[in-house]
């Protein structure tokens, strides 16, 4: 029996060691897409917070958003995750900063349906489990065995050791906006031949049918709550795909309407294939692939979201000030 | 229930405890219980279809002992086995033939117009299936007392450990352990319990992280090239390697706390020197049961060498068979069938210029591995492929690799696993490290048991896939 005390003593130790370690480590990686993307955005201020999966990642320049708004902006959209790694990013992030003016948080058709494996992609938040409420709770939905496991400190850098020691050398680079991109140029050859065996209008349409799921919609009503008390202008952004299936679409948007219509101060911005086909539609050369812009795509969205934004911003403005105030009144 | 998974963990703690609770009277009833429960975690409704096969082997079996009629013994036998392999034909095999015969009316203009069956392959049927039908011949060979209690007689079929994916157990080695009076045994318990642990991490941070890589390249291989879709079936041998040893280390693992030991179905296969050699080391309960049940009545090597090749066939085509019923699992048997056919030509012709075929050592011997591995590589992408025509594909690219390899930074993880792996089976193959595990240093045997635990923790896959042996 003391042998047994004495191993599992062993064994706490151990882990509690080995994740002091890791911390340490986690904290110093500043770039890779895993700790070092979160650490970075983390650090980054802004008055512009651009949210989401890797398509708000790569299609969102926040140098454009800078230039035509006047306002700093960071990208923090990642590859992989979606909107439960966004509010939980988020609720870390406002810890750290000051309130921001704008938050721009991508959704698509698949972005508030229930799914399982993205609770799974969004462990990498796990690190930071005692610093929000918000994150153990997320982290510990889907089993019940969940809070169990995470009751070895150890567990919480499971799957992120080889990228955490990779990067953990690495220094914090104040000029990086979170944004990715890449000028290549998709080749519909072969694009349309995966598209077609994909079969991408019939999975969009089964995505839009699916009932939205309840614990997303009450944290972006939380999310809605704290921005309309800080007067945060919250977007929700649906950007391009290169096929984008117009029954699909309008059946998404009129359930994302309906869940918008109830939330003060959420806006939705529709810049898509089906909302624009004049711009984005058969166009390959603003591809990188299926899912996302290139560098010019990205430009020319991110250009008419700044002008949306704008626009948006200035209507506001205006009827505070009962209509003679500046159109500045905007920027800081 | 997947050992995988921490339902499991919990399963296993409130069963043992109450097993060692119990009196030895109640203990088998009790694991039955939990054997049923734990299959009934996957699709409840199947334990109907494993509860025809116990019926009719357990009625079969006492038939055939108790009488003395041989027409009458061979009837029952023979009917026994007819009735299981109708079940297993049912539910694995007619959407297969009936596709086929729907293609081949098609392509001769006729009119066929049977539906497929709309129903989910019971999860390790194939498994139990084998395991009762090496019951039934055992009992008419005359080598195996009929099984007069019909709960000890469930519960050979159905042992939860073994049950979804093996080992394939005789009645031999199993039936009389669940009569045998069993106490808790510490040492026991930490050999099972360590045994357990190393499979569970060849499963979770070794087999699933190269799953991962094998599943990206292998769901989209048109678009990779020859050296990443070779680089991809190395990851494949290894998967399926830590995966299903995995797997029967978990549950050998987890039986020996129990006091029941479980036939070995793995012994270092990689580092066969033959493709004969390959199939005394991989899946040892399969390859032993076709041997003993299909290969030797049908003659075995004692006969003429054409006779022999056809029983070689005979066995590994079944075997392919029995996988999965697609043609590619038929093709990978016969590949394997050829390979020991050309095997055994190899053999008479040394014997015949007086050269040994003797395994050999040294240098000669690693390359004898090589060229056995690279064989038995060609074989898994059969195995792994979705057609035979996406196979032929990929062997195509991979026989004359070029282009870039896709570099996925899960790769380190998988190059460093299978190190650790292959490192760790040759010194527990060396030591006998589990059976002797009192004999060693208890910082050995705390920093090996520490270790596993902190690599699973840290390096573990989360959600990993199935066990690929589960879809049999």
């Amino acid at each position: 029996m003391k042998r047994i005390v004495l191993f599992v003593l062993i064994a706490f130790c151990l882990d509690r060691g080995l994740a002091l370690a890791m911390s340490a480590a986690e904290q110093r990686a500043f770039s890779g897409e895993r700790s070092g993307a979160v650490n970075t955005a983390l650090r980054n201020d802004a008055d512009i917070l651009v949210l989401g999966s890797s398509r708000a990642q790569m299609h969102v320049n926040p140098k454009v958003l800078e230039e035509k708004l006047g306002m700093t902006a960071y990208n923090a959209g990642l590859k992989g995750q979606d909107v439960l790694y966004s509010v939980m990013l988020f609720d870390l992030w406002k810890r750290r900063h000051p309130v921001p003016r704008v938050i721009v948080l991508t959704v698509d058709v698949e972005s508030l349906i229930e799914r399982p494996t993205e609770i799974a992609t969004a462990h990498i938040l796990a690190p930071h489990i005692n610093e929000s409420e918000l994150v153990r709770e997320v982290m510990y939905s889907g089993s019940a065995f969940r809070p169990v496991e995470y009751l070895s400190h150890a567990y919480r850098f499971n799957g992120q050791v080889f990228s955490i020691l990779k990067h953990a050398r690495g220094r914090f680079d104040a000029s990086d906006d979170g944004f990715r991109t890449k000028s290549s140029r998709l080749d519909p050859a072969i694009e349309t031949g995966v598209l077609n065996a994909l079969d991408q209008d019939a999975t969009q349409m089964e995505y839009a049918r699916r009932p939205l799921s309840t614990p997303k919609l009450a944290y972006l009503r939380e999310l809605a709550g704290w921005s309309s008390a800080r007067g945060t202008r919250l977007f929700l952004l649906h950007t391009p795909l290169y096929r984008q299936d117009q029954a699909a679409h309008a059946v998404w948007m009129t359930n994302l309407q309906e869940f918008v219509d109830g939330l003060p101060g959420v806006e939705i911005i529709d810049l898509c294939t089906a909302s624009h086909p004049g711009i984005f539609a058969d166009r390959p050369e603003i591809y990188m692939n299926l899912n996302h812009l290139n560098a010019t795509g990205a430009d020319l969205l991110t250009g008419m979201l700044a002008d949306e934004i704008g626009a948006r911003l200035r209507k506001d403005a205006t009827e505070r000030t009962g209509g003679t105030g500046p159109a500045s009144a905007m920027t800081r | 229930m997947l050992f995988n998974s921490f339902t499991f963990v919990v399963f296993f703690i409130v069963v043992t405890g109450l097993y060692f609770q119990l009196s030895h009277r109640l203990r088998w009833a009790l694991l039955l219980a939990a054997s049923c429960f734990f299959y009934m975690f996957f699709v409840p409704v199947y334990i109907l279809i494993l509860a025809v096969t116990i019926a009719v082997d357990y009625v079969a079996g006492i038939w055939i002992e108790d009488t003395d009629d041989p027409r009458r013994k061979k009837l029952y036998l023979v009917g026994s086995i007819v009735t299981v392999c109708a079940v297993l034909f049912v539910f694995k095999y007619f959407n297969f033939f009936n596709e086929n015969f729907a293609a081949l009316a098609d392509a001769l203009g006729w009119n066929y117009s049977i539906e497929a069956l709309r129903i989910a392959l019971p999860i390790g049927l194939s498994f139990h299936t084998f395991q009762s039908l090496s019951y039934v011949i055992e009992v008419y060979r005359g080598r195996q007392k009929a099984e007069r209690h019909f709960g000890i007689y469930s519960l050979y079929v159905m042992y939860f450990p073994q049950l979804v994916a093996g080992p394939i157990e005789r009645p031999q080695n199993l039936l009389h352990q669940f009569h045998e009076r069993k106490t808790f045994d510490l040492a026991r318990a930490q050999s099972g319990l360590s045994l357990a642990l190393w499979g569970l991490f060849k499963k979770v941070v070794v087999a699933d992280s190269l799953a991962i890589y094998t599943e990206a390249i292998y769901s989209h291989s048109e678009h990779h090239t020859g050296a990443t879709l070779l680089v991809a079936t190395y990851c494949f041998a290894f998967q399926i390697y830590c995966d299903f040893s995995g797997y029967s280390d978990i549950a050998r693992g987890v039986s020996r706390v129990y006091g029941i030991e479980l036939m070995r179905n793995f012994d270092a296969p990689y580092l066969s020197r033959s493709i004969s050699e390959f199939w005394t080391r991989w899946h040892i309960s399969l390859s032993t049961w076709f041997k003993d049940y299909v290969y030797f009545p049908l003659g075995g090597s004692r006969v003429p060498l054409l006779r022999n090749f056809f029983n070689i066939f005979v066995v590994f085509l079944l075997s392919g068979f029995w996988h999965g019923a697609n043609w590619t699992f038929i093709v990978w048997g016969a590949l394997h069938a050829a390979y020991l056919a050309i095997g055994r030509l190899r053999q008479l012709l040394f014997a015949r210029i007086g050269l040994s075929t003797a395994p050999q050592g040294g240098v000669r011997g690693v390359i004898a591995c090589l060229i056995t591995f690279h064989l038995v590589l060609i074989g898994w992408v059969f195995f792994r492929a979705t057609d035979v025509s996406q196979a032929f594909a990929i062997t195509r690219s991979i026989l004359v690799p070029s282009g870039a390899v896709f570099w996925d930074a899960i790769l380190l993880q998988c190059a460093l696993g299978v190190a650790v792996v292959m490192v760790c089976e040759y010194f527990i193959r060396r030591t006998g490290y589990f059976e002797r595990l009192g004999s060693f240093p208890i910082v050995l045997r705390w920093g090996y048991a520490l270790s596993l635990l902190a690599g699973i923790a840290l390096l573990g896959i989360e959600r990993g896939a199935q066990f690929i042996y589960f879809q049999f």
